[in-house]
């Protein structure tokens, strides 16, 4: 919710380091947009 | 971590300031899940690349922590989240995290 926001996402910049095997950087990026904070970086890693 | 991501990351945090910076984790297991935190908390536990000493000390949250599930939306999280947090060692990853930070195990 955006007007709950314990962490305090408003203002932040964001490292995102999504895995191919995990989540990918693009999801997350998706679960968090609209809370205030910016993606300054984000990246999905593939480790085999 | 790929090396060219740490360096990523230590130019960032050089630039806007560590106070702002925040890492969210999307990583499949607990060791991958250290290593990140590690590393832009403490420093390379590798060793090998630009964070190696460079304790960065980061706010870093995995996407699966309540902290973070509390700020997106449920419907939202269970739609983008909630298959792959199922497949997942998710409760594991939230768990090494918190003894990660020093805090008691559960």
């Amino acid at each position: 919710m955006a007007g709950m926001n314990p962490l305090g996402l408003e203002g932040k910049k964001l490292i995102v380091l999504g895995e191919r095997d995990g989540v990918p950087a693009q999801t997350i990026e998706q679960a968090l947009e609209s809370l205030g904070a910016e993606v300054v970086y984000s990246t999905t890693q593939c480790f085999v | 971590m790929d090396l060219e991501v740490q360096g990523r990351i230590k130019e960032l945090a050089e630039s806007l300031g560590r106070a702002n910076l925040m890492v969210v984790l999307g990583a499949p297991n607990v060791d991958s899940s250290l290593i990140q935190f590690e590393t832009v908390t403490r420093g390379d536990p590798t060793y090998s690349g630009p964070l190696a000493g460079v304790e960065l000390g980061l706010d870093t949250y995995h996407i699966f922590e309540p902290a973070m599930k509390a700020v997106i939306d449920a419907e939202k999280y269970e739609e983008l989240l909630g298959t792959i947090e199922l497949a997942l060692e998710a409760e594991t990853i939230v768990q090494a995290l918190r003894e990660a930070r020093g805090a008691p195990a559960q």
